[in-house]
């Protein structure tokens, strides 16, 4: 039993990693319709920004809380430079210059840092807490409570707040949006912004756990898309609960089915997902339309 | 004088040309109607003036200042609402929610005496400001989008097609209604219809357009009584 609540709780830590990444996929998905393959690039980008201010001899959580803002800026930089040029044309357009963005991000970075394996601090104490059999490190429990806030305020922003309302309004119907005197423009740039951001803060969360190479991200990117799949793509609720679902089904499988092991565990949320979609290809909770004529 | 007027106005997408050349004004406080087939340019009339075409030429002045190239969040920031074609419901969000975007230009907020308004003007909204808009009636979806242009409190209300899709004991409701915002007084429309027979009802000023030109410009009394406009532009 104690085993089980370990297990659980270990992927609900690499879970919110992915689901952060996850999120951060929707945000962008639901507002311009393309999955941005260059979210975990631009978060490996970050991540380095934050690794670079503490050889600088920065605090690692002023470089963090630096390196999410930067972040916030560089989104909306990447938008208003890269996208909106090709705002309205077609998806497969914008899907392209999103692989070009992955590539000039993962070359910059190897470039600038070169490819060689760094060690990210850990930006939690290394104690070791047991409650009964159950041991969970300082670590574990500090990604959680750090992703699950920070996507709580997402929340928050999103459906108690103007800007969230009209964030909300411009991936519904872009057209009215614009008819309201939103500008739209500002609010995808933000879109991207907080996207940049969120996928920086799973960056520096999960780098302390893989050390930091500019394939950093690779990996969490395609668990992250998975879990965006899974849930929904448009469905911001459905990207947490998807990565959530594959990070404690992963580690699952590989505590409890022999044949799987560690070798294997990768496939199971993939397994999954399968699954789900051809029962509901909208994913758990995408949105089908509910318009009526 | 005039709330807005329009001069010479040429407005298309693209390559297309769809208006060659209208003018014509609305009156503060008073109701105008554009009438035309299909295609003749009326919702293009009307996108014109939010600012929604890719290209306009002419002059385009609203209480005398020029807003010909302006931004469309400039021009609803002057006043103008739009509903549009279609309806424009933003269908993920709550009814409520779709009347506060509707106030989300205005300065200094969205006053709550606004939504007790429309929720009076629209008995059938206030009753579920927390259901989905897209689960509404198309009849319902079209009060809640002038409900959501009145949040604006909107010098001047741009109305595409009210009529379109809806049973005619609904759109019979929805223009008494039209009439009673415009006996008010303080709401200067412009709409813009297939349905010429109703929409003649409401009408202080009617134009007639027809393949991107006006040719018919009076009375509504003057247009109805003449049967040679009835038969070539209003079918009936």
């Amino acid at each position: 039993m104690s085993l089980l609540i370990q297990q659980v709780i270990g992927g609900i830590a690499i879970g919110s990693i992915y689901a952060s990444l996850a999120l951060a996929i929707v945000l962008i998905h639901r507002s311009t319709g393309v999955v941005n393959i260059a979210q975990g690039e631009m978060a490996m980008f970050s991540t380095y920004v934050a690794w670079q201010l503490t050889a600088w001899g920065w605090p690692i959580w002023g470089a963090i809380l630096a390196a999410v803002g930067l972040s916030l800026l560089g989104g909306m930089l990447i938008e208003r430079v890269a996208i909106r040029p090709v705002e309205g044309a077609s998806h497969l357009t914008v899907l392209i210059v999103t692989i070009g963005l992955l590539l000039i991000f993962n070359q910059a970075a190897g470039w600038i840092w070169s490819f060689l394996v760094k060690d990210f601090p850990s930006p939690f104490p290394g104690g070791v807490w047991a409650l009964g059999q159950v041991r969970l490190s300082a670590s574990t429990i500090g990604v959680l409570v750090v992703l699950l806030a920070s996507m709580g305020l997402l929340y928050l922003l999103f459906q108690y707040t103007k800007v969230g309302l009209a964030m909300r309004a411009v991936a519904t119907n872009p057209e009215s949006a614009k008819l309201v005197g939103i500008r739209v423009g500002r609010i995808l740039m933000l879109g991207w912004g907080l996207a940049a951001a969120l996928g920086a803060l799973s960056g520096v969360m999960v780098a302390p756990q893989l050390f930091l190479t500019p394939n950093l991200m690779f990996s969490v990117l395609i668990y992250a898309i998975a879990a965006a799949a899974l849930g929904g793509l448009d469905s911001p609720g459905g990207a947490v609960i998807g990565g959530l679902v594959v990070g404690v089904s992963e580690n699952l499988a590989a505590t409890y089915i022999d044949f799987i092991g560690s070798d294997l565990k990768v496939l199971v949320p993939f397994v999954i997902i399968i699954a789900v979609l051809m029962v509901k290809p909208t994913g758990l909770f995408g949105q089908r339309e509910v318009a009526r004529a | 004088m005039s709330l807005i007027s329009v001069e010479d106005l040429h407005a298309g997408y693209g390559q297309v040309r769809v208006l060659h050349g209208i003018s014509f004004s609305v009156e503060e406080g008073s109701t105008s109607v554009i009438l035309g087939a299909n295609g003749a340019g009326k919702t293009t009339t009307l996108r014109a003036l939010s600012g929604m075409t890719h290209y306009v030429t002419g002059r385009i002045a609203l209480d005398g200042r020029d807003i010909t190239r302006a931004a469309t969040s400039t021009i609803v920031r002057r006043g103008v609402a739009h509903v549009p074609q279609g309806r424009g419901t933003f269908t993920n969000q709550t009814v409520e929610e779709n009347l506060l975007l509707g106030g989300y230009a205005r300065r200094g907020g969205v006053v709550r005496d606004d939504l007790s308004r429309v929720y009076e003007l629209f008995p059938q909204l206030g009753e579920r400001p927390k259901q989905h808009a897209g689960s509404l009636s198309g009849g319902e979806q079209q009060m809640l989008a002038i409900g959501r242009a009145l949040m604006l409190r909107p010098r001047l209300m741009l109305l595409d097609e009210p009529s379109l899709g809806l049973a005619p004991i609904i759109i019979a409701d929805l223009f008494r209604t039209l009439a009673e915002l415009g006996r008010e007084g303080d709401t200067t429309m412009l709409v813009v219809e297939q349905n010429a027979n109703i929409a003649l009802d409401i009408a202080d000023r009617v134009y007639v357009l027809e393949a991107g030109r006006i040719v018919v410009d009076g009375e509504p009394e003057t247009v109805r009584a003449d049967e040679s406009i009835r038969r070539a532009y209003l079918g009936y």
